[in-house]
Formats: structure tokens, sequence, C-alpha cells
């Protein structure tokens, strides 16, 4: 029996047009940095957007496409981050090259997680997600010689340098981050267009009738894990030169899970615009409430608003921003 | 000589303490358009499902053109062109018609052929060349069985078995199935077992009739001679009497 | 010995969730939230009224089954029969809500209740056990024990299994599902407020504390087995041996590794537990 029931996205493709409207959109992000008005503090602010927009991307992957209960994706976001971190103040190696180490590393470990736990059903597969990312919390905070234990990680600031992948000013991140966003997004244009996509959604739909077309419904779950936990373990890269450190809450925490769902979740999973939609206004909302809630003084305001975005996207807009545009037009 | 498409040996299947199926053994030749009846409960699902590869049997073993694929998992035996549908249909909700024709077709196309005609055949072959944009939801059953059909074979058939595909339909609409059926059999030497509890229907499209009841096999043969074997009438009139006519 | 009572709560705290799963097909991730209020519960009557923790079991259980009834109402019940990732996803939206209301009441800090027994300890033969540990198991154990009592033997616990078997047979045979779903979840989250206060005389709160009871939670009811309550309270005592023996021959930071692997291993090759027998 297929346990994905109700609220699943209900177009797969995006709107025509789309890319060029985005595009114009990604311009004007670009020039940024040039208009008068435009400070550090907001190109920041643009560039956190950005990258959870790419997490977003990723985590979009395999349950907005593939459908699966990935609950604990901070697991490659931290396994990204860590592996970039430990082997840049131990061993020097600059994130150019340490980010593929990340990325091999966390396409291992799901590749680990999936072969134990996606040959049954999907609940069970999200409750392993959550209870890994939970482990690696407790993990990361005993290894304190590796991992800086609950302090977390700092990298070693250099200063300015290409090599190393750091700045004092935010503006090379905007441009980094821009580019991996447009990748991605046309990264999940060609899935969803291509035959392995639709596998992906056939089996999101109903694994018992993907088998009677031919799927091969393990592998094709398996195959999109790696594929989405490697794509989150690359932006992962953005995040920790451009935060500069990691801790355990910040890496495998669910507060930073559902921080990586709630872009697609917002601008409408599955889609490929979704994400891109949902990462900017969760990120303006949180500028906002962070805001605010320093005024007032109170802590995790934040996470209030999370919690509810989450709780009123997923029982009225389960197609996000992206579905409420559409049903308005074709009304 | 024709060769055999399929050969049930001694198939068994329990659950728990109950007996589902009790060595059941048939064969079906390549090019026949078999029937498998009997009342519900007595079986036909089980076997169904065994045969398509989606529960293993207690024990005895399934043989397709020869192979014995009892242990192969139920997508390579699809691959290889063993095809079924579901008794209720069951359809990519979320995908166009041509994206759910089009899942199948990429996964079972065997190499040198294009998959994009292949779609198109399909397509045109079942009529729905005008909801190829449509989603499942948006068509009628006549129109969600017809996909799940095109689904089925798209790619590689040899054996199409087909799960109460007609029940629910029109008497219209069934026999329009029904010839569309016939018509697969004939221009693409489609093998098929079709399950029915009714019949009727079955009578003029099958050669031969398999008669299940409690869990085993109580009788084969034409539909003639099934339709007056005193122990089909007594399974029938048994348990859901007047389902023969 | 003392990783056998410490499991017992494990086992409390892990029923209520195991109930749900079994009953509506749900799992609920603020479970560990509910928990929670009913440690805050003690905390209230221990601080402030000047109550022991103990005496409060009833209304502890009322505060989660309150809590729990408002979540129902608000969440679970467009999700029954189907854990999708949405219901999954809406449960974690409700355990941070909650989280961040009882920061607000509460505040972030650490608080922690006092019974008549917390602090004293006896001597057992060799081993050296807390009193409030040995009353937290009591209560544990006769707790699932009158649950099990409940659903067994009562009409009301038959209707119950009634449903968590075949909804629409129990359906023809007159039982409202939906009356039977706001019951079983009040139970569930019931005895999860209930465990919490429990579980307090013993072990300190903070409102973010239900994400790290989580797994523990979820590895008692894998072991288990999903759905069956006498099941997942030995999954919880399980859980507590382990761990203790985990840290007495290792390293007892790294307690719960030996958890995490076991709970994978569950997964992958007896998803039922030890003792569900529901294979889908």
């Amino acid at each position: 029996m297929t346990v994905n029931g109700a609220g699943r996205p209900r177009s797969t493709v995006g709107v025509s047009g789309e890319p060029l409207w985005l595009l114009g959109v990604l311009a004007a992000v670009a020039i940024l940095p040039a208009l008068p008005f435009i400070n550090n503090f907001i190109i920041a602010a643009v560039v956190r957007a950005l990258i959870f927009i790419a997490l977003g991307q990723a985590w979009n992957v395999v349950a907005g496409i593939g459908g699966l209960l990935s609950l604990g994706h901070g697991v490659f976001l931290g396994i990204g981050c860590y592996t970039m971190g430990i082997l840049f103040n131990h061993f020097g190696l600059p994130p150019w090259f340490g980010v593929f180490a990340g990325v091999a590393l966390a396409c291992v470990v799901a590749a680990a997680m999936g072969a134990l736990t996606l040959r049954v059903r999907g609940v069970f597969f999200a409750l392993a997600t959550v209870s890994v990312s939970l482990a690696l919390v407790q993990l990361s905070r005993h290894f304190v010689d590796l991992t800086g234990g609950a302090d977390g990680l700092s990298l070693k600031f250099i200063g300015n340098s290409l090599w190393v992948g750091q700045s004092r000013t935010p503006t090379p991140f905007l441009y980094a981050g821009l580019a991996v966003v447009v990748l991605y997004y046309f990264a999940t244009r060609m899935i969803l267009a291509s035959s392995f996509g639709l596998t992906m959604m056939a089996v999101r739909d109903d694994e018992t009738a993907a088998a009677a077309a031919g799927v091969a419904v393990f592998r094709t779950k398996l195959f999109g894990l790696v594929l989405s936990a490697g794509m989150t373990a690359f932006a992962a890269a953005l995040y920790m030169q451009f935060y500069m450190a990691i801790d355990p809450e910040a890496a495998f925490g669910l507060s930073q899970a559902i921080q990586l769902q709630l872009p697609s979740l917002l601008g409408g999973i599955g889609t490929a615009i979704g994400p891109v939609i949902g990462g900017a206004i969760m990120i303006f909302m949180s500028e906002v409430t962070n805001w605010g809630s320093t005024k007032i003084g109170v802590e995790g305001g934040d996470i209030l608003v999370y919690g509810i975005l989450l709780l009123v996207v997923v029982l009225r807009a389960p197609q996000g921003v992206a579905g409420l545009f559409k049903s308005a037009i074709v009304r | 000589m024709t060769s055999l498409a399929l050969e049930v040996v001694g198939v068994g299947r329990r659950f728990g303490g109950l007996v589902a199926l009790r060595d059941v053994t048939f064969s079906v030749a390549e090019g026949e358009i078999v029937g498998l009846i009997g009342p519900n409960g007595a079986g036909k699902s089980t076997l169904f499902e065994i045969i398509s590869g989606n529960m293993p049997p207690s024990h005895g073993a399934i043989r397709y053109f020869g192979a014995d694929v009892t242990g192969k998992a139920a997508y390579l035996r699809r691959r290889d062109g063993l095809c079924r549908t579901f008794q209720k249909v069951r359809l990519f909700e979320t995908m166009t018609v041509e994206q759910n024709v089009r899942v199948a077709a990429s996964q079972c196309l065997p190499s040198g052929r294009s998959l994009a005609s292949e779609v198109d055949d399909m397509l045109q072959q079942f009529h729905l060349g005008d909801l190829r944009h449509r989603k499942p939801s948006e068509l009628t059953l006549a129109d969600r069985k017809r996909v799940e059909i095109a689904r089925a074979v798209a790619g590689a058939c040899r054996l199409l078995m087909l799960d109460e595909s007609l029940s629910g339909l029109t008497h219209d609409e069934a026999h329009r199935l029904v010839s569309e059926i016939i018509l697969l059999n004939k221009s693409r030497g489609i093998t098929v077992v079709i399950v029915e509890h009714v019949l009727s229907v079955l009578a003029a499209m099958v050669q031969r009739l398999v008669v299940l009841h409690n869990a085993t096999i109580v009788a084969m043969g034409t539909p003639t001679e099934i339709a007056n074997n005193p122990l089909v009438i007594e399974a029938y009139l048994g348990s859901q009497g007047g389902a023969l006519t | 010995m003392s990783g056998l009572l410490v499991g017992g709560v494990y086992g409390i705290l892990a029923v209520g969730l195991s109930l749900a799963f079994g009953v509506m097909r749900i799992i609920n991730f603020a479970h560990g939230e509910l928990v929670m209020y009913g440690m805050f519960a003690g905390v209230v009557a221990s601080r402030m009224l000047g109550i022991d923790p103990l005496l409060i079991l009833p209304i502890s259980f009322l505060v989660g089954a309150l809590i729990g009834v408002a979540q129902y109402q608000i969440v679970f019940r467009h999700f029954v029969g189907q854990a999708t990732l949405q219901q999954l996803l809406a449960a974690i939206g409700c355990a941070l809500v909650l989280q961040m209301i009882a920061q607000l009441i509460f505040g972030a800090d650490a608080r922690t209740a006092t019974s008549i027994f917390s602090g004293q300890y006896i001597v057992f033969g060799p081993f050296f056990l807390s009193k409030a540990q040995i009353v937290a198991f009591v209560i544990a154990a006769s707790t699932t024990l009158a649950v099990s009592l409940l659903l067994n033997a009562t009409a009301w616990g038959k209707a119950v299994r009634a449903v968590a078997d075949d909804v629409e047979a129990a359906e023809i045979v007159g039982i409202n599902s939906s009356t039977v779903n706001i019951g079983a979840f009040a139970l569930s989250a019931g005895l999860a407020g209930l465990a919490g206060t429990v579980l307090v005389t013993y072990f300190p709160v903070t409102p973010v504390i239900g994400f790290s009871l989580m797994p523990m939670i979820i590895i008692a009811c894998t072991i288990g087995g999903l759905g069956s309550l006498g099941g997942t309270f030995i999954g919880g005592i399980c859980c507590g041996v382990i761990q203790q023996i985990t840290a007495m021959m290792w390293n007892s930071a790294l307690q719960d590794v030996p958890l995490y692997v076991l709970l994978l291993a569950f997964i992958a090759w007896r998803p039922t537990g030890l003792f569900g027998s529901r294979v889908e």
C-alpha cells in the first residue's frame, strides 16, 4: 500500500515563461551591490536567503519529486560543513577540495542509510532520518577534539582570500549563492523532464504501480536520496564559508532540518520554482521576526514563526505559494 | 508447436492458518486468451499477486516462457514483458496521461526503439491522444482503465494480466474494451490472462477458462464446457447464485 | 538494574506514541512536547504550590489529554490513517509551537521538581538505587498494565481495537470512529503528560526537552513494535538496560550509540519490532 496520500503536488511542470521572469529577478539580485542604498547588512540577508534556497532545492529533489519522508536532512548539511571545516582547520585543505570530500561522505552516509531503511514503509525511513540526525547531535558533541563539541567548530579566519574561500564582505557569497541557485533550478527542471524524474514521481505516487510499470523502486529511491544528499552537502559549502562556523544544533538539530524543508513547502513542493520563492519568503519572515523579537527581548521568535508557517502551509495550502498563484490564474 | 507463456506449478499460499491457495497448477499457451474466474475469496487476487511478483508463494513455482521467475522481482518481470493491471485502477495521479505511459515505456523499451514513437503508438492505439495532457482524476473510469492498460503494455509486453478490467463499465464500454484487448492479442501477439467474476462478458473473448473455488482449481475448459460443468454451477450457486448469467 | 528502572520510564513515555500509531496510523512528533508539559505540571505543583508531583498525576494526565485533544482537532484529524510527509511535518510544526509557548510561560532555564522520594537512595544487594526511579518504574509499569486492561477488557477498548484493525468494518458495526480516535488520542497524550510528571521527579525539564526525548521514544516503539503497547514498554526497558550496559562497559557519553545502531537494524530487518504483528 502507498503511504503518500493527500496533499501531493498537483503539477510538476512549471508555469511556462517561468525562467524568464526568474532570470530577471536574479539579475536584479546580481546588481544589488552596485545600488547606492544597499548595505552589507541587506546583502548578507540576501545571501542567507540564497543559501537556504539552495538547501531547500536539494531537499525538494528527494522529498518533493521523490516523496521520501526525509525529516533529517540536516545530517547531510552537517556532514558537509564538518568535513570541510575539519579538513581546513586541521590539514589546511581549502574548501574548494574539502567540499568534494563532504559531498562524497554525505553520499556514502545517504547510501548506507537508504540501503537499510528504504525497503520498508516510508514512515520508518522518516523515523530513521530523525533518529540519525539526533544521534549525530550527540556524537558531534562528544568528539570535542574533532568537532569542537557543543560549542561547535569555527573556521580559522585568514582574511579575504579566494584560495580559502573567505571574505570580509558578503558580496562574493552573493554571486556564489546565485550561481548555485541557478544551477540547482535548471538541474531540478532537467530532473522533472527526465525519465529518472518520471520514475521518482511514479514511486512517490504509488510504489506498487511503479513496480508494475517496470520501475526499480528501491534503486530509484536510493539514487534520489544520494543525489539529494550530495546536493545538500555541496550547498553546505556556501553555508560554512559564509557563517564560518557550525555547531551540533545548527548542523543536525530538528529546527535546522525544518529550515531545509520550509522553502519548498512554502513555495510549492515538487516544483522547480517552489524552493526559490519559499526560501526568499522564509528568510524575509525570519529577519523580520528576529528584528521584532530583539526589540521585545524574546528569543526564538523565528522558531515559533516556522512552526506556525509549517502548520498553515500543510493544512491550508499544501501546494505552497506557486500552487496558490496557479489556482488564481486558472480561475 | 506453440510454446507455453505461463506455467503455474503446484502453487500454494498460506496467510497464518488461512490457506489462500492450494496446489494450483495450470498453463497458458503463447497467444491464448484465458479467463480466470471464481467467486469472491476464491484466491484469484492472491494468484495474481504471486504471478506478477508482488507476493512470494509458500510453495510451488511460476515459469514464464520456460524460465523460472518464482524469485524474480516484480519490476524485472515487467521489463521482460509480464504485465498487469490492478483491480482498483492505480494510476500515477499527479502525472499526465502521457507521463503515465511514458514512465513504463522508458523502463521497459527494448533497445533500438524510439521512446517518443512508442508512447505515441500506445496513446493512439487506446484512443487517448486527445487526453494526453490531462490528469487521471479528470478521466472517466473507462478511460482510466484504458490508460492503465496502455501503461501496462507500453515498452514490451508478451503476457498481459487484466484484473477485473471490465467491471464497473457500462455494457458498451465493456464491449469496446474487449475489442481493444482482442486487437492487442491479434496485432501484437500478446497472451492475455483476464480475471473476472462475471462469466458472461468473458465467454465471447476467451478460448479457455480456469475456475478457482475455495483456494483451488475446480475446472478448466472452453466456456461452453465450463458453463455445463456441474461442479462450477455448484460453486457459483453455493456462494453467490446467479453470477453465471 | 537501574537501567531496568530508567527503561520502564522510557516505556511509559513511548506507549502513548505507539497507541496513537496503532489506532490512527499517525506519528505524533510533538509527543515529547506533551511529556514536557507534564514535566512542567510537576514543576508547578512542587515549586509553586508545594504539592508532591506524584499526587497530581491525574491532573498531569488531564493536561496532556487536553493539549492532545486540541492538537487532534486542529491538526491530526485531517491525517487519520496516513502517516504522510504532510502529517509528520504538521506534527513537527505543532512541536515547535508548543515548545515556544512553554518558553514564553516558563522561560528557557532548566527546572526540577522534588517529590518525597527525590534524592533518596536504597542499597539493594550490589545495587545502589534511587527511590525516585523505583517509584517511577512502579508507576510506569502499573499504568501500562492499566491501559492494557482498559483496551482488552472494556467495551471502549474493544471499540478502539476494532477501529485499529479495520476502520470500515468498525463503522459498519456502528462504532463512531472519529469519537474513538479522539478518545484514543486523548489517552495517548494523557499518558505522555503523566509520564512527564513521573520523569521530572529525577530529571530536569527545559522547553526544548521534547526533541531530545524523541529518539528514545522512537527507538522503544520500533524495538517493541509500533502499535503494540506491551511490546513498546518492553522495548523501553531494553533501551534502558542497553544504555546502562554501554555506559558501564564503554563510555557513558556514548550510551545511546548502540541504540541507534539497533534502531537501524530493526528497521532494516524487522520493522514490526519484537512484538508487532502487523506487517502492512
